[in-house]
């Protein structure tokens, strides 16, 4: 045993000294991007609307969800955040007539979806957030024949679609007008269908539907690609903020 | 044959280095144990015969010997490569626990034959088997019961000495616990235990042979080949090398199969098999040979000019071996003493050459067995493989 | 089956000794680590910003990845190509000085050596490739446990394929000298014509990417068996193809029983 590790003990030591090289090299910043958000202090979040249910920018107590993740992650990285209107944003088909460039906006949020499109442009953190329905109750779907409670909310999904899959799976829908008949239903037990970004009860359980019930994406905040540091270091603080969140939620 | 009274007192010669380097008979007879390699330079020609024969007494056909029959047998064996005859018709056979030399000139054949030999290059024609398989149908077993010493270096010398012994033996299959003890063994064979860790590259010469030669015996083979064994190493070395062949041959009937142009290297072997463009021109015991077909000679060094062209005009036969040396063909002892009463005053230095297969070479062949560029070539090549090491 | 031991054990001395020679050799381990330094740390870092993002909709690499993201992949592939093909000097040094009739004169059989001696260099190669893997972290591609081991068999069997094709050039080429112009005429070439340092992005048609490069420039880069490995690899570690990947997987299947075969024809003659 001796004999064999003397052969190979300085082969081993070299291998040992180049890995350590090349993780302390892997540890270089490939770019400037973060260490120049970093001078100036700011973190500059691109939106269309300051006021959509996921931003609520002008309401200081109950900041919208996205935003919410976005003050956590800036206080993290130790910047200011500030929220950019764009007005533009979403008004034409073509992203290039946005006229959004590198300049104004360090990161791109406010409901932006995680589709095929954008990630040609942009480098996506997926948020945790999603847009579409979703099912809320226990992982076994309902049986057959079973009431299901639907809540659609104002995000102008597509009915029809939902209905036809619901008839088609056995489920009666049952229409439930406002947010509070939701909660009621579902502390009762039962399930139900809404929108995914309506706001939940605490510890409610959520499922995606199969996209023959109506398409979903989940909601991601866009980073300039090859911007690698602050994308990394974003990244990172995003997931913490996520895990806290989801360990709050499941703590009440 | 050269009766010691005829020949003057040995103390009394001059022994010079001129080229090619005479062994000078005596008869001073030793029991065949106390021969060795070792006494290279002042060796007698009879005692090689003696002691030849005599160790072939010695040994007994050895019991491991898988198959009955000789070591090696050749029969009819040609080979051309590129489209020249590199042997033609040869027929050998080499008995168990001897010591064969096949002895020629480079490009005589000698590597070719040993090639079909190790089963590296197949015959075209003839039979050939090794420790009784045939080389074509049973090449594995014949690989693993032979040794070979290469005439070039073949040891990886960026590997240790016990690096280089391991990767032998897990190649020949050797299991683990055996292979170590195996190391062991042919270490302290050629005195290199103590270089066990050292990098093969910072070897001399001599120590790089010696683990070569180490190598090819720890599989335990039954014949060992010899390809020009001993080039470029010092007398010391070379007896050392010698003296563990003949004790590996007395103690456990190894076979050995030398090839050579080195007339040193073949004096004390069993038969010699005289090889020349690709067919054996003789075969014998050096005695049988040198006393059939060799030639004495007296290598003289006239005082004056006036003596060295008398000699020469009494002596029309002579060669002029340098401008001032002359090489007198010697009849019998009766020559000598007739020459030493005319010109025994006259002489600054002289030396008596007895047959040598040198001689026997020249004889048959009407060349010299040695050529001078072989020296530059081993130099050559070892510029080469400095410049190509990384 | 009785001979079936020795000649593994055979096979592990061959390959071990690759191995010690491969780990000794300081000069094939810095090579090892400098290439993927130069290529990612140099090269990528200094075309990083010229294939970013600069405003939302218009963007120069068409790819759901960053410029390092894209090449990372690529310069594993080359170190891999590197150390592969130059694995055929130590069969051109065993030939020239003599070792190789130390190992062909063994009672091992010549496929035997040559496996042993293909998987040494495979190893050693898998070795570097891996040795890039680390710098993962720098090109901002996160790496899963199952796409690390996923990664290291391909960049095996990869390896392997390519030295056996090392093995086949050395058979051409006599002198050592001649073997590293050789080898860099044969390494760049086919690093350069294969999709390895310039994206052909997937969502054009051919005659789109016909308007961007000349057609014999994307003849090569189709016709090189390296750009489907370079993709294969791709797949594996960023997620993302150009080709479907059984392409890449095939052809490394095929050059790994190909080019062993053509390698053991003209191994040790």
């Amino acid at each position: 045993m001796t004999k064999g590790w003397r052969r190979w003990r300085k082969p081993v030591i070299d291998i040992g000294v180049i890995t350590l090289l090349l993780v302390a090299l892997s540890h270089l910043p490939p770019d400037t991007s973060l260490s120049e958000r970093v001078e100036n202090g700011i973190l500059r979040l691109c939106v269309p609307d300051r006021n959509s249910e996921l931003i609520r920018a002008d309401d200081a107590t109950r900041p919208g969800y996205e935003l919410a993740l976005m003050q956590g992650v800036a206080r993290d990285l130790d910047l200011r955040l500030q929220v950019v209107e764009i007005a533009n944003m979403g008004r034409s088909f073509n992203p290039r007539d946005w006229q959004i460039g590198r300049g104004q906006c360090d990161i791109l949020g406010g409901g932006l979806a995680d589709s095929a499109a954008n990630r040609g442009f942009l480098t996506l953190l997926p948020n945790g957030g999603r847009i579409g329905l979703v099912r809320l109750g226990d992982s076994a779907p309902p049986a057959r024949g079973a009431k299901v409670g639907v809540f659609m909310g104002s995000a102008g999904l597509n009915r029809v679609q939902l209905s036809s899959w619901m008839r088609a799976g056995g489920w009666q829908p049952h229409p439930l007008a406002t947010k509070a008949d939701l909660a009621v239903w579902l502390r009762q037990g039962g399930e139900a269908i809404a929108s995914s970004l309506t706001p939940l009860p605490a510890g409610t359980l959520s499922h995606d539907l199969p996209a023959a019930a109506g398409e979903s994406t989940s909601l991601a905040f866009g980073l300039w690609r090859g911007d690698v540091t602050l994308t990394r270091a974003i990244r990172a603080a995003l997931q913490k903020e996520i895990q806290h969140k989801q360990f709050v939620a499941r703590a009440n | 044959m050269i009766p010691a009274a005829g020949f003057p007192n040995r103390q009394g010669l001059h022994f010079t280095r001129a080229s090619p380097r005479p062994y000078i008979c005596g008869l001073s007879l030793r029991p065949p144990e106390e021969y060795g390699r070792g006494e290279v330079n002042q060796t007698n020609c009879q005692e090689a015969d003696f002691a030849g024969r005599s160790i072939s007494l010695l040994i007994q056909p050895h019991e491991t010997a898988e198959r009955a029959g000789p070591a090696v047998r050749v029969e009819h064996l040609s080979l051309k490569y590129g489209g020249q005859v590199a042997l033609d018709d040869v027929s050998l056979s080499v008995g168990r626990g001897s010591s064969f030399a096949l002895l020629g000139p480079n490009g005589a054949g000698k590597t070719s034959l040993i090639s079909v030999l190790a089963t590296l290059r197949d015959a075209d024609k003839g039979l050939v088997e090794v420790a009784g398989h045939d080389v074509c149908r049973a090449s594995r077993q014949v690989r693993l019961s032979i040794g070979m010493v290469f005439q070039d270096p073949s040891l990886d010398d960026r590997l240790s000495a016990e690096e280089n012994l391991d990767f032998h033996g897990r190649v020949y299959g050797i299991p683990g616990r055996l292979r170590a003890e195996a190391i062991d063994r042919v270490l302290d064979l050629v005195e290199l235990t103590g270089w066990r860790e050292a990098i093969v590259r910072s070897f001399s010469g001599g120590m790089k042979r010696r683990l070569e030669i180490a190598r090819a015996l720890m599989h335990k083979p039954q014949i060992l080949f010899l390809d020009e064994p001993t080039v470029g190493l010092d007398a010391q070395t070379r007896a050392r090398i010698w003296a563990y062949l003949n004790r590996q041959r007395r103690e456990r009937g190894l076979t050995l199969l030398t090839t050579t142009h080195y007339i040193e290297e073949v004096e004390d072997a069993d038969r010699i098999c005289i090889i020349d463009k690709g067919r054996i021109i003789a075969e014998g015991t050096p005695g049988q040979l040198k006393r059939e077909l060799g030639q004495s000679f007296l290598h003289v060094v006239a005082a004056t000019p006036a003596d060295h062209a008398a000699l020469l005009a009494a002596y029309p036969d002579s060669h002029a071996v340098s401008p001032e040396a002359l090489a007198i063909p010697a009849g019998d002892e009766d020559f000598v003493a007739g020459f030493l009463a005319r010109f025994g005053n006259r002489l600054r230095e002289m030396r008596f050459e007895g047959p040598t297969l040198e001689g026997v070479f020249l004889s048959l062949t009407g060349r010299v067995l040695r050529d001078r560029t072989d020296g530059e070539r081993e130099a050559q090549r070892n510029a080469g493989r400095r410049a190509g090491r990384r | 089956m009785s001979s079936f031991l020795p000649i593994l054990r055979g096979i592990h001395g061959v390959w071990l000794r690759e191995i010690m020679r491969a780990t000794r050799d300081k000069g094939q381990l810095l090579g090892g680590v400098s290439r993927p330094l130069i290529w990612l740390l140099i090269l990528g870092v200094g075309l990083n910003p010229y294939f970013r993002g600069e405003v939302f909709g218009e963007v120069r690499l068409v790819l759901p990845y960053s410029y390092l993201q894209f090449l990372f992949p690529a310069v594993i592939v080359l170190n891999i190509m590197y150390t592969s093909i130059q694995f055929a000097v130590s069969v051109i040094w065993d030939r020239e000085f003599g070792f190789l009739r130390e190992i062909l004169v063994s009672p091992m059989p010549r496929w035997a050596v040559l496996l042993g001696k293909v998987l040494g260099g495979a190893t050693a190669a898998t070795g570097h490739g891996t040795l890039v893997l680390i710098l993962a972290r720098f090109a901002d591609v996160t790496l899963t446990a199952p796409q690390v081991a996923q990664a290291i068999a391909y960049m095996f069997a990869l390896s392997f394929a390519l030295t056996c094709f090392g093995v086949v050039l050395a058979g051409k080429v006599r002198s050592f000298e001649g073997f590293g112009v050789f080898s860099n005429t044969v390494i760049l070439p086919l690093y350069f014509a294969s999709s390895s340092v310039f994206p052909l992005d997937p969502s054009l048609t051919r005659t789109q990417l016909v308007a961007s490069y000349p057609e014999w420039l994307i003849m090569l880069i189709y016709a090189n068996p390296i750009t489907y490995a370079v993709d294969a690899l791709r797949g594996i570690l960023i997620n993302f193809n150009q080709f479907p990947p059984h392409i890449g997987f095939g052809l490394v299947g095929i050059g790994m029983i190909g080019f062993f075969l053509w390698a053991l024809r003209s191994f040790g003659r």
